[in-house]
């Protein structure tokens, strides 16, 4: 409630705050930034009326493709009662105070499948306070009681009479009432015509024809493009280089060795020039280290066997370890594949104080703290501008291409724009780090679960890179190693750890994080357990869940599915992640993977397509993780020449994916963008198992030797 | 060297210090249609897809000399108000996420349907296999090529 009546002052500052007074100035090139992008009359920080009556509403979140965008206006002009054709959706400036996330403490993020879920309630304050703004008005000028009306199809209605006064109308006679709105006057769930619904994208267009811009569709005026060449293997240094051979690359204007002498950048007129230039350099780097992919995993397990490693204690006491005879699982380093390369541009500003940096990014904060740094400025002198991302998948939260940009416009003293190809950054770049589990579980003689202890050990994104974001008692907790966890069912003894194992590859934020394994180790060993004592892996699990949600969408895969039929290979798995409850069914023949069912109760659903094709995008990338993906090291470097050397499932293979959501009007929407993935993964895993009375310990399940003997048929039509 | 090509249709000529600058870098940075986009730079992911003399080819793979006489169509010649079969059934299907690989992964399927009318679901598949969708559009890209195979039948020449 509290933090509702915050929210609510919060969108009322562009009103009646000092920043609209401040902003009108433009004093300040703090001031400057702050403005909102309206043309019209802001009714709050959010919304906005034109004089011709269209509405315009900020959207706080980037545009990654997840169609946040349009999601967020949904809620708002759903509020309004705004027709969306007359909707024009702005990217809010870097103001955190007024568009950060609640979800994260505040700060402009879009990562965490929490941006539906964290602006949820803000949107609706914001959309109330206009709805009410409008009636308020519109009441007055013809002398109506503001109760007896409603705004719908961008008018307001006089209910008694059913007459009307177009959005447009009301602007135009002037002064626009604005009484505010509480949690109270927020719309009613029975009431809404617009969430739920599919509406075109307003890019869909725009991206068919090739005119959508993202990152790299946007070199700034006057600015060359920079190529890094960096060290083959981790943490290379450069010993010596030489760049006559570059220098006479035509095109290249500029040679430019980074102060922490990790890369040296390639400037050029174009793309081919700088990535021509880079690949010319001769250099010498420092000797590459001995990691590789064993010797990680060596040091993930024995970090499990040794007692006295310092462990983060999620359920339990941590007094009581996993026996030795715990299952063993291993996942392994993942790595994004952006579509769309990491991009960056940086110019000088304000007679070179400060600095201005566009890019293709998941936070403008996080970019301004980059650049703040590498320029050796302060955040108020930091210009930020996201674009379009062609993709993001969490590698463009640690946007560290920012950092290059800044460094190189800074040493040239001109503007200019950096561009990470896809495998430099695969090669040397952020990973979903590497894990080791260890999990036993043991039933009843009711067949209830009598113990449970899981414990993980994983490096840490968070602890890594922004260890002010640790969560936890102890403020040691790094969700992004844990999520996925805090399983569902009941038992009254459970022992749940993560030991930290820092390890040389740079860690990561990437789609599904920790939940794809910890999903995976938890339903895999109980799936296990269940069948060798001859119980039902869906009756069991609906015994034993306390969240009637999760249990009805369980019920609703089951039906999906057709689960318990004899004769089939199927596996299942449930979890709860950031409020959604999501389950998935997976049908293997012979080793083939060959239809996904999922169901899921994401709350109130906003954009029913979208979210649909959020949670078909995460089953696709599950099954890749279940099936293909891992990143392995070789004498400290990554094992890779080309894509091809990372296997991803591709369009030709994908099985039939069928999704049903479970709508609940009114409840907070959950999180979107990860959940088809852990269970996805989990699901396969167990579906593979029934099928071919196998144990996989390690992910992607190794099916070769099974496909090579030639012990099941892979043929499916 | 002048290269001298037909680009969507028009007679072009360029001026490039580089003969061997990739088709796509000559689109994107030299003539300055983006609508052509890249990842891999190796022809492995297909998001650099445009029809070279009708053909689906890989722009990062093919040198700017290659294409000297050729026709060349990008996305932005496919049609410029989206009224391709492929395009309408790409937005009717609601495909894209981020959209980044789409005009490749269209680029792909126009191809496909230029010469197969009547595509079965696996030649769709083969087709469409080589192109990579990162968010997970996979399977609606596999609907609106059927899709689009439909309304190219439908749609008079």
């Amino acid at each position: 409630m509290t933090n509702r009546r915050k929210l609510s002052r919060r969108a009322f500052l562009a009103l009646c705050g000092t920043g609209a007074v401040v902003v009108g100035g433009g004093m300040t090139a703090w001031a400057l930034q702050a403005e909102a992008p309206f043309s019209g009359k802001a009714l709050n920080a959010f919304v906005a009326i034109t004089a011709g009556g269209d509405i315009e509403i900020i959207c706080p979140a980037q545009d990654l493709g997840q169609g946040a965008p349009l999601a967020l206006a949904m809620i708002v002009a759903e509020e309004i009662g705004a027709d969306l054709s007359k909707v024009r959706i702005l990217p809010a400036p870097r103001d955190a105070a007024r568009y950060g996330n609640p979800e994260f403490s505040g700060r402009m993020v879009t990562a965490d499948s929490k941006t539906t879920l964290g602006y949820w309630s803000l949107l609706r304050q914001a959309g109330a306070e206009a709805r009410l703004a409008l009636i308020e008005t519109a009441a007055s000028q013809s002398g109506w009681l503001p109760d007896d009306c409603r705004a719908q199809e961008h008018s307001v209605w006089h209910m008694p009479t059913n007459t009307k006064l177009g959005f447009a109308q009301i602007i135009a006679a002037g002064h626009l009432l604005v009484p505010g709105a509480t949690v109270e006057d927020h719309k009613p769930a029975d009431q809404f015509t617009l969430l739920g619904t599919s509406p075109q994208r307003p890019d869909a267009l725009d991206i068919v024809t090739g005119r959508k811009r993202f990152g790299t569709d946007q070199r700034p005026v006057g600015a060359d493009l920079a190529v890094l060449r960096r060290s083959p293997h981790l943490g290379g240094k450069i010993v010596s280089f030489d760049d006559s051979k570059t220098r006479a690359v035509g095109g290249v204007t500029g040679v430019c060795v980074l102060r922490d002498q990790s890369a040296i950048a390639v400037i050029g007129r174009d793309t081919w020039s700088a990535i021509r230039g880079a690949k010319a350099l001769e250099v010498v780097w420092s000797p590459a280290s001995a990691f590789d992919s064993e010797s990680e995993r060596t040091a993930l397990e024995a970090a499990l066997d040794e007692s006295e490693t310092e462990a983060v204690i999620l359920r339990g006491s941590g007094q009581r370890p996993a026996p030795d005879t715990a299952s063993r699982f291993y996942a392994p380093s993942l790595t994004h594949v952006l579509p769309e390369p990491l991009n960056a541009s940086a110019e000088a500003q304000s007679i070179g104080l400060g600095v201005a940096v566009q890019s293709a990014t998941q936070s403008l904060d996080l970019d301004m703290r980059y650049a703040a740094q590498t320029w050796k400025t302060a955040p108020f002198l930091v210009e930020t501008r996201g674009t379009p991302s062609g993709g993001a998948y969490g590698r463009r939260v640690l946007n560290d291409t920012v950092r290059e940009a800044a460094e190189i416009a800074k040493t040239l003293g001109r503007p200019v724009q950096v561009i990470r190809p896809q495998l430099d950054e695969m090669t040397r770049g952020q990973v979903r780090p590497a894990a080791v589990q260890r999990l036993s579980a043991q039933l009843d003689a009711r067949g209830d679960l009598k113990n449970w202890r899981h414990e993980i050990a994983s490096d840490g994104t968070l602890t890594t890179h922004l260890p002010s974001s640790l969560k936890g008692s102890n403020g040691t907790e790094d969700n992004t190693a844990t999520d996925g966890a805090y399983h569902p069912y009941i038992c009254a003894d459970q022992e749940v750890r993560w030991v930290r194992v820092a390890s040389l590859p740079t860690p990561g934020f990437l789609r599904g994080v920790s939940a794809s394994y910890t999903v995976w180790a938890i339903e895999v060993t109980l799936e296990r357990l269940l069948r060798s004592a001859g119980q039902d892996p869906l009756a069991w699990r609906l015994r034993h869940i306390e969240d009637a949600r999760l249990a009805a969408v369980l019920q609703r895969v089951a039906d999906m599915s057709g689960w318990g039929d004899q004769g089939r290979s199927l596996g299942l798995a449930a979890m709860i992640f950031r409020g959604t409850r999501v389950a998935s069914v997976v049908e293997v023949t012979g080793t083939k993977v060959h239809h996904v069912w999922i169901a899921l109760d994401a709350g109130q659903v906003i954009h029913h397509d979208q979210l649909v094709a959020q949670v078909e995008g995460g089953a696709v990338w599950g099954l890749s993780q279940a099936l293909r993906e891992g990143l392995k090291y070789r004498e400290g470097a990554a094992d890779l020449a080309s894509l091809a050397d990372y296997p991803m499932l591709g369009n030709g293979e994908l099985p039939t994916i069928e999704v049903s959501l479970i709508e609940q009007a009114g409840q907070t929407p959950g999180g979107a963008g990860e959940v088809g993935v852990p269970t996805t993964v989990a699901a396969t895993c167990n579906a593979m198992e029934a099928a071919t009375g196998r144990r996989f310990d390690a992910l992607p399940l190794d099916l070769r030797h099974l496909q090579q003997v030639g012990i099941l048929c892979n043929e499916h039509t | 060297m002048e290269l001298s090509f037909t680009l969507n249709g028009e007679q072009r000529k360029v001026a490039l210090a580089d003969p061997e600058m990739p088709l796509v870098f000559v689109l994107r940075d030299i003539l300055g249609l983006t609508g052509t986009k890249y990842s891999c730079l190796q022809g492995m992911c297909g998001a650099c897809t445009v029809h070279v003399d009708g053909q689906a080819a890989r722009s990062c793979q093919i040198m700017a000399h290659e294409v000297a006489g050729a026709s060349v169509t990008t996305i932005e010649g496919l049609s410029e108000d989206g009224s391709h079969p492929v395009q309408r059934a790409w937005v009717e299907v609601q495909v894209a996420q981020c959209g980044w690989c789409q005009p490749g992964q269209i680029m792909q399927a126009a191809s496909l349907l230029s010469s197969n009318h009547h595509p079965s679901e696996r030649e769709i598949r083969d087709a469409m296999g080589g192109n990579i969708c990162r968010c997970g559009s996979g399977p609606r890209i596999l609907r609106a090529v059927a899709k689009a195979a439909n309304l190219s039948r439908e749609t008079p020449k």
